[in-house]
């Protein structure tokens, strides 16, 4: 029960965004043993995130978040407390923290922040929660029953089924995590705006990022964990951080915001998360951060083609000849870069046009030679010749 | 894919209704039939057949059909019938790679090939397990009418899965259309 107790604890962290804590700076009376467990258990579960294959890898962008983390950091906290960040591939919203200060984001929150001060914004909250020693009063509160052991069985059953704590809990025990996690998200605010406003960030940009996420969350119609998940309502959110802004005298005063060198240093990111909006079907959002991606670097041909697929794979009116219309530009952009020949090729194939589409795929196949798809377009290349040769006249 | 092994599993640990049937056997909705091995279950539902022969945690091979406008779980993506055997593994791929239930997913290979006389697709991919055991599967799909069907086998990668490829094999090369 106990072991089941730690992991719920960590299907709850990654299912509510309950964020876990920094155990020595927490209060109430956990013994040594339950925080060595608990450090363990998240031990173990970072290791399994870090080798999971689900890491955006790119070294610069890593460099750049430690810097802000540094940034943000008290000049004096626990130092078994070391903050580090890292990026998952995911589209969904959301960013979470371990109880040792591993700090995790998706590329779907990346993708919707505008620029440091709003990243800042993600990362310092998420501190607040580390700091305080959240996951233990999480932990504490499920040892002290205050949630019924039903509940707990039956959210462990979920996420040990995979569905991520999307199915209903029944309603009571739902109540009491919520009601306990509001007001852990408050305390994380609270702390967060601290370490913003000690840093030098623009807090206006914290909440011009609540009011943008609680945009899109609304417009896509999808369950953000960071969004819905959230405890207090984002107009809560928003008065707390205007009071709080108030109280330190720093309403009205201009702070760090740094959209460039942000844009720059999340671009590859923000393509990858073009990229998994396209494989889950949400077509709209994968086309605007493909846009927003041309933006930061125009006539980057891997984007193009991106925009090339969006539209051939929507698949509505106009959309096939948008797509070759962006095809073609990437290849004008780039002619020794594989894919948009390959994309071309299909659409000329599904059109019956055998000698565009021959064409098309051996271009794909010289400049790539070894492709993963390598069969299927030779196949593709059997087909047009034998109905280009059923065409030819007899001599 | 945990998810839909966990759905299976249910019943198995109620009171599942498992067959031990050999030769042919009609799946659901009497769409197609295959020939059930020597010494394996079965187990149907309404829109599968499931077969294992020690327990579908270690092997089993699943047949399915679906009809092209049900939504997938991941994905909001659609598969229609004027696409390409590769169009169709893409969308396949998309909502696999989306579960959050497969980590370490690789795909080993994605090719076209023939299935009972259709075009169609052949992928063969490992992934990790929640319990962290790498698990291995041959998944062969391909669209006829306004149905997908999908011919897969999955077992434990080290030991299991080359074990029972033959066996799978002779069940694919068994499968045929009732209508």
């Amino acid at each position: 029960m106990k072991k089941a107790l730690m992991i719920l604890i960590f299907c709850s962290i990654l299912a509510i965004d309950a964020r876990a804590g920094q155990l020595h700076a927490a209060e109430g009376s956990a013994s040594p043993r339950d925080v060595k467990r608990l450090m363990l258990e998240a031990a173990k579960e970072e290791q399994v995130l870090n080798q999971s294959g689900l890491i955006y890898e790119d070294p610069d962008l890593g460099h750049y978040l430690e810097c802000v983390v540094r940034n943000l950091q008290p000049a004096r906290f626990n130092a078994d407390l070391s903050f580090r960040v890292k990026v998952i591939k995911d589209p969904r919203l959301n960013a979470f923290v371990f109880p040792d200060g591993a700090i995790y984001v998706n590329t779907g929150m990346l993708a919707h922040i505008e620029n440091e001060a709003q990243l800042a914004m993600i990362l310092a909250h998420e501190m607040g929660h580390a700091l305080m020693g959240h996951a233990l009063k999480i932990f504490e509160t499920l040892k002290s029953g205050a949630v019924p052991c039903a509940a707990i069985q039956e959210r462990f059953t979920q996420s040990a089924a995979g569905t991520g704590g999307s199915s209903p809990v029944s309603k009571g025990s739902a109540v009491s995590i919520e009601a306990y996690s509001g007001s852990l998200e408050q305390e994380a605010d609270r702390v967060g705006l601290e370490l913003l406003i000690n840093a030098g960030y623009d807090v206006e940009e914290g909440i011009n990022l609540f009011m943008h996420l609680e945009k899109e969350s609304v417009k896509e119609n999808i369950h953000e964990p960071f969004v819905s998940e959230t405890r207090h309502s984002v107009r809560d959110r928003m008065r707390n951080f205007e009071q709080f802004h108030h109280t330190h005298g720093g309403a009205g005063m201009p702070g760090i915001r740094r959209r460039d060198i942000f844009l720059l240093k999340t671009k590859g990111a923000l393509l990858e998360n073009a990229r998994l909006d396209l494989k889950l079907g949400r077509f709209t959002a994968a086309r605007m951060e493909a846009e927003k991606y041309l933006g930061i670097s125009p006539g980057d041909a891997k984007a193009l083609y991106l925009l090339g697929e969006i539209s051939r794979q929507k698949g509505q009116d106009g959309d096939i000849r948008r797509a070759k219309a962006f095809y073609k530009k990437a290849i004008s952009m780039d002619p020794s870069y594989a894919e948009p020949y390959r994309a071309l090729g299909l659409i000329q194939y599904k059109a019956g046009e055998m000698i565009l589409a021959e064409k098309s795929f051996q271009y794909c196949l010289s400049l790539s030679p070894n492709r993963p798809d390598k069969a299927y377009i030779q196949g593709y290349l059997r087909k047009c010749q034998e109905r280009g040769a059923k065409k030819r006249p007899c001599s | 894919m945990k998810r839909f092994l966990f759905i299976l599993l249910i019943p198995l640990t109620a009171c599942a209704p498992w067959t031990r049937v050999t030769g042919p056997c009609e799946g659901p909705a009497h769409h197609f039939s295959v020939e059930i091995p020597d010494g394996w279950m079965k187990f149907d539902s309404d829109s599968y057949m499931l077969i294992s022969r020690d327990g579908p945690f270690l092997q089993y091979i699943l047949v399915q059909t679906r009809n092209l406008e049900t939504p997938f779980v991941h994905t909001k993506r659609k598969l229609n019938k004027s696409m390409l055997p590769q169009e169709a593994a893409e969308v396949i791929l998309d909502d696999l790679s989306l579960d959050r239930a497969v980590r370490n997913l690789h795909i080993l290979e994605n090719a076209p090939a023939q299935i009972a006389h259709q075009d169609g697709f052949t992928i063969i991919f490992t992934y990790k397990n929640g319990e962290g055991l790498v698990l291995k599967t041959l998944y062969n799909g391909f669209i006829k009418g306004r149905m997908f069907y999908s011919i897969r086998y999955t077992a434990a990668e080290r030991h299991y899965f080359d074990k029972d490829l033959a066996t799978f094999k002779k069940v694919l090369a068994g499968f045929r259309f009732l209508e």
